[in-house]
Order: structure tokens, then C-alpha cells, then sequence
């Protein structure tokens, strides 16, 4: 019995040690930085090990580090894991996240690091249903995506909205007529329909508008939150967040995204 | 849809006639069309109303002629979430829209993200909403900061021309919230509701429950005075009476979660009528609610050792009553709910008396429910002045009160602030304000509570009506300009006092740590705002030199006095 359970405790030993090793070896290599947690979300965020293509969070978060001088890295995760990594891990943060009431408390903000808004979108070539506040959406069906607080929101005031599992989804339910309007958020939105070569209208109605933060693990220096909370302030007080963000409209989409 | 097809036939109108009178009819239709508009508005929309119908009439054509020139304008708002709101943003902005045609997206999100919509567009000041309807807690900042337009200095000037001159300042029930210390007025108040006591009068007036509680507590059930009687209650039923029909019931209800929601609960609430601060209306003074002492205007300090009460006695008995009684006398759920989570609570008929309610819910209270309305839609529940705390003295304020106002940033374009100034006036016009009224019971106007149409609706509305019309209206107020920047430092509230309820601290820590925190806030947003208003830190010296002087911080007296209780109608008289 004890001859068949050694070599497996030792196996188990064994890995647990190793594991431990790399993990050593990682913090030791990290030492001094600040590692930033993200997930893939474009035109916000690209995967580096999949594009060279920065996205526009990306862009900010690399102005705003190389003008306070902290030397970082970027990890992928999915959304859900990367938000329970950096609640368990000190010294790593999450963007972009919306700093809600819930999580008010679980992070260390600096916010906001993009501010988006959320429309409603429609086929080019249906005929075009008419909005002119969020109430007439009433009786359509929206689209959304599972995880989206967008849905949740519009579900919570009893719109009829039809959840998608991935935002993707919903540009071919449009255009099969299984949704009626696209709630999404905007980049989002005519970034998915440019990939997917489906035209859609304009948003008819930019109803919400969501703030997203840099949530970092509260033992993160308060000194270093407060520096890049300041810095984040002057890119915006003296219009360099405003020129990254037009630059990137300008080199990634048609001149009439607002 | 009836914007759509105007648009159609005014387009074929102009096709038809662009080669005789280059579309001159399109005026000529725009503003019959408008016209026709106003009065159906005005028949199927706007009644009653405390003007009459030409009067209503009138003030719509000013409106329309006002927005001529803010066609191609499309106006950004935010507010918190509740029926007010929703009818505004669903029913009054596409009004407005018809009438004047500026359109209007008006967002409705929680209070908490209003907040930090409004400080968003200040840190970044990027133009992220032309107005927001924000609570005059806020006024402490607004005055203080460079950020925050006058409104009466913006009427007599750049926005006289956008003004209507049938607006009626005077006519505000709360305008003295959003007055600043300088005498300039900072808001326009949108929808105002207190922070009262609610109970079950159905329960209160069985004879059997009154002979069990006289036996139990030797004095009769009914409204409570103060805290004793209060937590007598609480356990009453929910210890001695369990459960009514088969169902169990509760003493108490209020909510734990640590979230920022918390934080509203113990500043506007239990701290004030636990008696933490001095006497004064609006607010305490030289001592606030918020524990926080000033020296004219320029506060100096929180903690006891800087002549402050946050961690004084009368504090610590009040956030010690909050989390003796959550733990004791609510359903278990509720120290995991936060504000929005524990509202839903009262509908379901098992809580026999909230120390703290916002009038806020009376709509969602007057619903059809068997549970809480008698057949004929009268309530069977009373609200009433909350009982008192054992440190609280005549002269204090008697409760909370908020009044959701109009905010205007001064990094607004000028044209976007006079378009939304001009929608902020439409949604509390006298034309408007009494069905608004009556949609979202959140009164602003004298004129709609004193109306015969409130009058009728009276006996539906549990008491609203009566406090509207009684002195209490001026003894419940927000929070006060103590609070040098709300935004910043009420975060500590639910941050320390949530450590509190979970036990991870004892409330006289946490209230001492809290003290701590709010003083170093105090001395950065000194060093920040540096205005002849802004804080500046009083030394510290042995706590027992302030808590033996006069006032607060006051030193500890008996806690649990006698219970006493009235019937409705002699607690009704409180608020006189």
C-alpha cells in the first residue's frame, strides 16, 4: 500500500515545490512592478500574444506609466478570474472596470481610465425604428451579452432583452432579425460590425454612460494610487487623453465615429 | 412615433413647395404643429395643475419660443433611480422634446454613480453631462469649490434670456438646502423626500397587541419617542409576537452590506437623531451630524481631541444602537442587504416598524398590495417623526431630508447649460410639477402641497401630505456645509462602520479610526481648496477638555432612559 502511495505523494510533492519555484521566480522577476491584469475586450484591449495591434486602454495605460515612471506588465485572463486574481494578489490592478458599489470596496481605483458610452444600434438597411428616449425601446427585443452590466440594466427596468453569450453574437442576430436593437457599447459596437463586415446604423440614442477604472489590490502603495490618480488628471486636464483618443478613432475607424 | 410622422409630412410639405415659396410653409407648420402639440399635452398629460389651463398655455409657449434657437441640441442628463425620475426621463423629456425641440437624453443610474459622474467631469474636465440632478448633501462643496455655477448669479446674467419668468423661486419648499453660507444659490430642487419612521398602524392598533405590550413594557404601544421605546417594540414583536397569520414578522428592519449605501444610513440617520451634534437648523452648529466642528465657516476637526464628535459618546451609542439592533431584531438577511435590497423588504408584509424610511418609496408603498393596502387603497401603514436617540435635544434637527437638485458645472458650454437650464425649468414648472407630484410623491412647490388635489389624495398617501404642510418640512434637512466635500469623505462611513457590523472592529474603534481618517481628509482638502471656507485643523489636546465644555462632543449621560410613546395623532404634532 505504502509503496504504491510514496511515489505518488512525492509526485504530488514534487509539482506543489515546483509550482512554488516558478511562482518565486515570477514575483522575483516582477519585483518593482506593477502587473495589470486585463482581459481581451477590443477595440479596448487586444491580446499581445495573438496582435501587435494596441488597443486604445492599452495606449492610455502606456502613456500614463512612462509619464509617472513605474515600470509595469500586462497578463490576459478572462474578466471574471482576472477580477478574483487581483482581489488575491497583491501588487497587480485590473482595467478596465466599472467601479460599482460592489466593488467599491474589494480594490484601490484610479478612475476613470476611459469614459464610454452605450447605444442602441440597428441594421443600415431595416427600416429604422424610432428613438428618441430609452423608453421607446420598450417594445423591442434588445440585444446583450451574458456578464454585460448593460443588460442587466436594461433588464432591471424591464426591458425584453435577449442575452448573447459573447457580444459577437449579436451583430448576426440583428442581422437575422432575432433582435430588433443591439444595446452596446459604441467602439464596441462599430469595431464588431467593421470585422464582420455588416453594415449598422448609427446608435440612435447614446442612453448610458460608464466610467472604467484601474481597480488595484488595496495593499498596493497608496502613494503610487495617488501619483497615477494625479497624472491621470493632467492627461486629462491638458487634453492628452482627448488627442489619444481621436488619434485612435482617426487611425482605426471612418471619420464619422464621433 | 408623432415627431416621426411630423417630420414626414413636414418633408413633403417643403418638397411640395420648394419651387414657389422655397418651403416657407415649414414654419407656418412647425408651429401649428407645436401648438397642437402643447394642447394635447396640456388635456392628456399635464392635469391637474395647480395654474390654469391657459396659464399652463402660456408657460408652454414660452418654452417653445425659448428653444428656437437650441434646435440641433441634444441635452445629457443624470439622476438617481426612483419614480420621479423615470416619469421625467420617459414621459417629460420627450415632452420637452416635442414642445421645444431639443432633445433630451436623460440617464437614470444609481445615486452613487451620479456622484461620481459629477466628480468625474470635475476631474477630468471633459463636458460628460450638461446637468446633473444631484442631492443638496453636496452643497458644503458646491460653495466652496470653483467648479459649481451660481444659479442666481447664472439668471441675472448669462442665462436671464433662458429663464422662465414665471419660475417662482419662492415657490421651492427647499430652497434654503441649496443656498450656500455666501447667500448664492447653487440648485434648483428637483424632488425632495425625508427620511421618516414607518409603521405597521394596522398591527399597532389590535387591542391584543396593545394589552401584551402594556403588560410587558408598563406604557401603551404606539408611535415611539425615542430609542428605548423603539427597541421596545422591535423586540416586542419580534420576540414576544413572532409571527402574524402564520407568517413570521419583524421588530426592526434595516441593512449591513458594506457598501457605499451604508454610509447614507448611518450619517443622514443615526448619528443626527442619536444626537451626536449641537442644536441648530439646518444643521448643528458649531457641531454637525457629521461629528464635524467648525469655526465660522472653515471646519476643524472630527475627532474629539479637535473639538469634533465623531468618536464622542453620543456617536458610539448611535452606530452601538444600529448594530445591537440589526443583529437583534431584523430578519438575518439584512445584514448582508444594502439600501436597494432591503427597500424591497417592506412590501412583503412582515416588518412591523422601520426607524428609518425614505418618503422616496411612498409611490412603490401605494401599489396595489393586499399586504400593506386596505381594499379601498387606503395604507395600512402611517409614517411619523423617527423617535429620538438619548443625546439628541430640542433645538436639533428632527430628521433627514434630501432634495435631488439641478447641478450645473461651470466646464458645461454655455449653450449645452442653457438648453438643459431650460429643461431643468420645464420639469419642475408649475405646468408640470403637481402631476409630477402626484406621480412620484416628492412635492417641491408650496403651491402643489397646499393644492385641493392633495387634499383628496391625502388619506391614500400614510402621512406624506400632512408633513408637507406642517413645520416639519423645514426641521428635516440634508447635510449641511460643515461637509466640506461630501464626495470624499463620505466614503469612510460604510468602510469603517461595515468593519463595525461584521465585528472586525468594536464600534468605539471603528469610530476612532473613522475621527482619524475624516481629520487627515480634512487637512489635504484644506491644502486643496484654500478659501477663507476651507478646513484648517484645530490642534489636539485631551479629548476631556472639549467634553466638558458646553454642547458637543457631549459627555456620556444615560442611555437608555424610559420609553415613551404617543398616539398618531399627538406625534403628528411633533413636527409643529
Amino acid at each position: 500500500m505504502f509503496g504504491i502511495k510514496l511515489p505518488l505523494v512525492s509526485i504530488i510533492l514534487i509539482g506543489i515545490l515546483s509550482l512554488s519555484c516558478d511562482l518565486f521566480a515570477a514575483e522575483k522577476l516582477d519585483e518593482g512592478t506593477i502587473k495589470f491584469v486585463t482581459f481581451y475586450d477590443p477595440p479596448y484591449i487586444f491580446d499581445p500574444s495573438e496582435s501587435k495591434k494596441q488597443g486604445l486602454v492599452q495606449i492610455i495605460l502606456k502613456s500614463l506609466m512612462d509619464n509617472i515612471g513605474i515600470k509595469y506588465s500586462i497578463m490576459m485572463m478572462p474578466p471574471k478570474r482576472a477580477e478574483l486574481f487581483v482581489q488575491a494578489t497583491p501588487n497587480t490592478c485590473i482595467l478596465p472596470i466599472e467601479k460599482s458599489q460592489e466593488r467599491e470596496v474589494l480594490f484601490s481605483w484610479v478612475s476613470p481610465i476611459i469614459v464610454t458610452k452605450h447605444g442602441l444600434f440597428q441594421m443600415e438597411k431595416h427600416t429604422p425604428i424610432l428613438i428618441e428616449a430609452l423608453d421607446d425601446a420598450r417594445p423591442y427585443r434588445l440585444g446583450s451579452y451574458l456578464g454585460s452590466g448593460i443588460g442587466d440594466y436594461l433588464k432591471s427596468f424591464g426591458y425584453l432583452v435577449d442575452f448573447a453569450t459573447q457580444n459577437e453574437a449579436n451583430i448576426h442576430k440583428l442581422a437575422a432579425d432575432r433582435i430588433d436593437l443591439w444595446a452596446s457599447e459604441i467602439l464596441t459596437a462599430i469595431y464588431i460590425a467593421k470585422a464582420k463586415n455588416i453594415e449598422i446604423s448609427d446608435s440612435r440614442l447614446d442612453f448610458f454612460t460608464t466610467l472604467k477604472a484601474i481597480g488595484c489590490h488595496p495593499s498596493l502603495d497608496q502613494d503610487i494610487i495617488y501619483k497615477m490618480n494625479q497624472e491621470l488628471q493632467w492627461m486629462y486636464q491638458t487634453g492628452q487623453i482627448y488627442n489619444i483618443v481621436q488619434k485612435f478613432k482617426a487611425d482605426n475607424f471612418s471619420s464619422k465615429v464621433k | 412615433m408623432r415627431s416621426f410622422i411630423c417630420y414626414t409630412q413636414l418633408a413633403s410639405l417643403c418638397i411640395g413647395s420648394v419651387f414657389t415659396s422655397t418651403c416657407l410653409s415649414q414654419h407656418t407648420y412647425q408651429y401649428e404643429y407645436k401648438q397642437k402639440t402643447i394642447d394635447t399635452l396640456l388635456l392628456n398629460e399635464f392635469q391637474p395643475s395647480t395654474l390654469t389651463l391657459e396659464q399652463q398655455r402660456q408657460e408652454l409657449q414660452w418654452f417653445r419660443e425659448a428653444g428656437k434657437t437650441f434646435q440641433d441640441v441634444t441635452v445629457r442628463v443624470v439622476s438617481e433611480r426612483i419614480d420621479t425620475h423615470h416619469y421625467e426621463s420617459n414621459v417629460l423629456a420627450k415632452a420637452f422634446y416635442e414642445i421645444t425641440g431639443i432633445h433630451v437624453v436623460h440617464e437614470i443610474t444609481g445615486e452613487d454613480d451620479v456622484i461620481k459622474k459629477l466628480q468625474a467631469q470635475i476631474f477630468t474636465g471633459e463636458n460628460l453631462y450638461d446637468a446633473y440632478i444631484n442631492d443638496s448633501d453636496l452643497i458644503g462643496y458646491h460653495f466652496r469649490s470653483s467648479e459649481t455655477v451660481r444659479l442666481d448669479e447664472f439668471i441675472n446674467n448669462g442665462g436671464k434670456d433662458v429663464t422662465l419668468p414665471t419660475l417662482d423661486l419662492n415657490d421651492f419648499i427647499g430652497l434654503d438646502f441649496t443656498t450656500g453660507p455666501d447667500g448664492h444659490l447653487y440648485q434648483l430642487p428637483d424632488q425632495q423626500f425625508a427620511n421618516l419612521y414607518w409603521y405597521r398602524a394596522d398591527w399597532f392598533a389590535r387591542e391584543d397587541f396593545k394589552q401584551r405590550f402594556l403588560e410587558i413594557y408598563g406604557y401603551p404601544l404606539g408611535v415611539p419617542q425615542n430609542w428605548s421605546a423603539y427597541e421596545d417594540i422591535a423586540e416586542f414583536f419580534s420576540v414576544h409576537i413572532k409571527q402574524i397569520d402564520g407568517q413570521q414578522v419583524w421588530g426592526h428592519m434595516d441593512y449591513g452590506k458594506r457598501d457605499p449605501s451604508l454610509g447614507w444610513r448611518i450619517s443622514d440617520a443615526w448619528l443626527s437623531l442619536g444626537g451626536t451634534g449641537d442644536k441648530g437648523l439646518p444643521n448643528g452648529l458649531p457641531v454637525d451630524e457629521w461629528g464635524i466642528r467648525v469655526e465660522g465657516c472653515r471646519p476643524v476637526g472630527a475627532s474629539v481631541a479637535r473639538g469634533g464628535a465623531l468618536d464622542s459618546p453620543a456617536a458610539i451609542y448611535s452606530v452601538s444602537k444600529y448594530v445591537e439592533w440589526l443583529h437583534k431584531y431584523a430578519p438575518p438577511e439584512a445584514k448582508t442587504l444594502n439600501f436597494t435590497e432591503a427597500g424591497k423588504w417592506l412590501s412583503k408584509g412582515n416588518i412591523a416598524q422601520q426607524i428609518w424610511w425614505y418618503s422616496a418609496f411612498t409611490a412603490e408603498l401605494t401599489k396595489e398590495n393586499p399586504a400593506l393596502l386596505y381594499p379601498d387603497g387606503r395604507p395600512k401603514w402611517r409614517m411619523a417623526p423617527s423617535p429620538k436617540g438619548a443625546y439628541w435635544e430640542p433645538g436639533m434637527k428632527l430628521g433627514y431630508q434630501d432634495a435631488g437638485s439641478w447641478t450645473f458645472l461651470k466646464s458645461t458650454p454655455m449653450n449645452q447649460m442653457k438648453a438643459a437650464w431650460l429643461y431643468a425649468q420645464f420639469v419642475t414648472s408649475k405646468t408640470v410639477s403637481l402631476k409630477k407630484t402626484l406621480v412620484g410623491l416628492t412635492p417641491i412647490r408650496h403651491s402643489d402641497i397646499n393644492s385641493e388635489e392633495m387634499t383628496k389624495r391625502a388619506p391614500y398617501l400614510g402621512g406624506l401630505v400632512e408633513f408637507y404642510r406642517s413645520e416639519g418640512k423645514y426641521h428635516w434637512t440634508p447635510t449641511g456645509t460643515n461637509v466640506p466635500d461630501y464626495t470624499r469623505l463620505s466614503h469612510h462611513w460604510w468602510k469603517y462602520t461595515g468593519l463595525a457590523v461584521t465585528g472586525e472592529l468594536s464600534v468605539q474603534q471603528a469610530m476612532s479610526n473613522m475621527a482619524e481618517a475624516f481629520d487627515q481628509d480634512l487637512l489635504l482638502i484644506g491644502k486643496q481648496q484654500r478659501n477663507s471656507c476651507s478646513p484648517k485643523l484645530n490642534p489636539k489636546i485631551d479629548p476631556l477638555i472639549w467634553l466638558n465644555k458646553a454642547g458637543a462632543p457631549k459627555t456620556k449621560i444615560d442611555e437608555k432612559p424610559k420609553g415613551k410613546t404617543l398616539f398618531y395623532k399627538d406625534a403628528m404634532n411633533v413636527w409643529n
